[in-house]
């Protein structure tokens, strides 16, 4: 005689199990922006990117009601949503504006050996990350990755703020200091380095020089 | 039909040209210009960029054909130079006489014996000939091998904005005109000028909306505004034009604040403005920010534009059309400042920047800021996360007193500039008044040779029309 299974009585908990693109999400809490949702899926799994249009399936005639990235959604177990990139034909909304494009080479130029990635901002700018750039002696971490969003109006525009790893830390358990500050970037958590620059010369001060200074910046506050 | 075709020329090159080609020997005299070129559906338009004056015996020699001629090294060097920056070649040599001029059997020879060998050179970029004489000009383009248009007049934009032409403006039989009270200023010739002005006003809010009204009043040819917002209740008492019903207020309030796309765009209602007040006014207007292409593809062939918006961005857009293509402007804007911490206001002025090529530009004087440039690309999203701004989104103080002196002070001297009573003087100070000190201020400003917008070296995008790329986003 095999013993009655007991159901284990579980807590009192508010997570919920939603599904993205047929694949269970599991949300820490029962309401959720658009962005949020995408986030948890995307940390989840779920072959998705922040820039993806997301939609709640409504029950099953096969309607659906497109969610914003800051629309707040009631979510119960049985949420479905789906979420698909735009089917480009050829428009120029991954179009990078040639200046940007000599920016993004200089920089790759500058970092020989190191990963760099950029994606197009879909306004003729770009996102760029440098994935390893060596930190200072007196940071608990060795190196961090960097991030920036290069505009459209490059190089009239000022590239600026900067971000790098969200756990950056000091060893002496000192504060960041001024102009250094937890924020968010592209959809992540970031330690974001404001260093603007009013009066810059297009002419001289370049993405790469900007990405340089803010570098030799940071390791110097000791 | 064939297309209108113009060049525009900045005075100060004008005023080398005139030096070189009349220096009172009356002889003839040779010269090279380069231009960008612009097309629209209004025509073509040529935008001098350089002047290359042709040393006499050296690169202007007695003619084979001719009495004169330019020679082909000076030739083969303008045009592997045009051919390089993407420009249009023109030949320049003058006429004795004035007011009237013509090519001579001699000269359309020689355009059609070397002219399709220089359009190969040049990568298909028009090719052409001009020629002056005192106060006049005449031009034979060649934009292919088998097309070739006449050019119908030249703009010298300077202090005053001359026109020339190949013979003497002569008023239209059928043009009337209401505005007498007008005309007894600056004549029928005056109000023919303006009523052929094409002009452009980026922003149509409590400035814009003012110079829109000014512009319609003096009775201007056409008038293109473009503004991405719709009216709204705080507008009403800025733009003499808005009515309740434009702003669909209540319904904003009381029903659902999402009803504010129900609200009338702030051009269209300065077109309906503008059909009633002057239906001999023409008016484009555009709804759009004048960062997307389509939006600026509109003003690129005005006569002269006004910049009443207060963003960096359209300040870089305004500045880059300008330089870019050829076209006089001003800058317009009124500012309240506070102190941040009391609240008291510390400073009040009004500002008129003229902004052309002896001014210098915008980004020259320091007044396109990098960082706000940086700012306003991102979305409001991007904004709140990146919460290092200072700036809150609360709307500045705006008063239509203040936004009247500058929008009447820059509308003035556009009238004045066009009808030809501004002083000889090209160079315009900018113009700042603070009314609660009676005080009006005059700053001079500079300009930087090797800016990229309005420098003289080669990657300038100054005078580069078409050939150029405008700061537009791209999606």
């Amino acid at each position: 005689m095999t013993e009655p299974v007991l159901k284990e009585k579980r807590p009192h908990q508010r997570v919920v199990m939603i599904c993205v693109n047929d694949q269970s999400v599991e949300m820490p809490t029962r309401r959720a922006t658009g962005l949020e949702i995408k986030q948890a899926a995307i940390e989840q799994g779920v072959s998705i990117q922040l820039d993806f249009v997301l939609s709640e399936l409504l029950g099953d005639s096969g309607k659906t009601k497109i969610i914003g990235d800051d629309d707040l959604v009631h979510l119960h177990k049985h949420s479905r949503f789906v979420a698909i990139a735009h089917d480009d034909n050829s428009d120029d909304s991954n179009e990078i504006v040639p200046s940007v494009l000599t920016a993004i080479a200089e920089i790759k130029a500058s970092f020989l050996g190191v990963a760099i990635v950029h994606k197009p901002d879909g306004k003729g700018g770009a996102i760029l990350r440098i994935e390893t750039v060596a930190l200072g002696d007196q940071y608990v971490q060795k190196t961090t990755w960097l991030s920036c969003h290069i505009t459209f109006q490059y190089p009239f525009a000022d590239v600026y703020p900067l971000f790098v790893r969200p756990d950056l830390a000091r060893k002496d358990g000192a504060p960041l200091g001024q102009g250094i500050s937890i924020s968010s970037f592209d959809g992540y958590p970031a330690t974001q380095l404001s260093r603007r620059s009013n009066h810059r010369d297009p002419k001289v001060e370049t993405a790469v020089m900007k990405i340089l200074k803010v570098i030799q910046w940071l390791n110097e506050q000791l | 039909m064939n297309k209108r075709c113009v060049l525009t020329l900045p005075q100060v090159l004008a005023d080398k040209l005139m030096a070189h080609l009349f220096p009172g020997d009356n002889d003839e005299h040779g010269a090279v210009i380069t231009a960008g070129i612009c097309r629209t559906k209004r025509g073509i338009k040529l935008i001098t960029r350089d002047l290359f004056l042709a040393r006499d015996g050296v690169d202007y020699v007695p003619g084979q054909r001719g009495y004169r001629m330019l020679h082909a090294n000076f030739i083969r060097e303008k045009i592997m130079y045009c051919r390089e920056l993407s420009l249009c070649y023109l030949a320049v040599h003058n006429h004795s006489g004035y007011n009237t001029v013509g090519f001579s059997k001699p000269d359309l020879a020689s355009h059609e014996r070397g002219y399709p060998a220089l359009l190969d050179i040049n990568k298909g970029l028009p090719v052409g000939g001009l020629v002056f004489a005192e106060n006049a000009i005449a031009g034979d383009i060649w934009l292919s091998k088998t097309k070739r248009i006449a050019l119908d007049e030249a703009t010298v934009v300077g202090g005053n904005i001359r026109r020339l032409y190949p013979s003497s403006l002569v008023l239209p039989k059928h043009f009337e005109s209401i505005e007498d009270r007008q005309i007894r200023l600056y004549g029928e010739i005056g109000q023919y000028l303006l009523s052929k002005q094409k002009v452009g006003v980026i922003g149509a809010g409590g400035v814009g909306a003012l110079i829109i009204e000014y512009l319609a009043g003096l009775g201007v040819g056409e008038i293109v505004t473009a503004d991405p917002d719709r009216m709204e209740k705080y507008n009403r008492r800025r733009i003499p034009y808005s009515t309740v019903s434009q702003t669909m207020e209540w319904l904003v309030e009381h029903v659902w604040e999402k009803l504010y796309f129900l609200a009338v765009p702030k051009v269209v209602a300065a077109k309906r403005f503008v059909n009633r007040f002057n239906c001999n006014v023409k008016v484009k207007a555009v709804f759009g920010d004048i960062t997307e292409p389509r939006v600026a593809d509109e003003f690129k062939d005005c006569d002269f534009l006004f910049l009443a918006a207060d963003t960096m961005q359209a300040r870089l857009m305004f500045n880059a059309l300008v330089f870019q293509y050829g076209i006089p402007g001003y800058q317009i804007g009124s500012k309240i400042s506070q102190n941040q911490q009391t609240g008291a206001v510390t400073n009040i002025f009004s500002v008129v920047r003229p902004v052309g090529l002896k001014t210098g530009c915008l980004l020259c004087n320091g007044l396109i800021n990098p960082a706000k440039l940086q700012e306003e690309a991102l979305s409001k999203r991007e904004r709140d996360a990146q919460a290092y701004i200072e700036e809150s989104d609360t709307p500045a103080p705006s008063v239509i007193t203040l936004n009247s002196r500058g929008a009447s002070q820059a509308v003035d001297e556009f009238m004045l500039r066009v009808v030809g009573l501004y002083g000889d003087e090209d160079v315009t100070p900018y113009v700042r008044v603070h009314p609660h000190l009676r005080l009006i201020q005059y700053d001079i400003p500079r300009r930087d040779s090797t800016c990229p917008m309005c420098g003289d070296v080669a990657y300038s995008t100054r005078g580069k029309g078409d050939s150029a790329r405008l700061p537009v986003r791209t999606g």
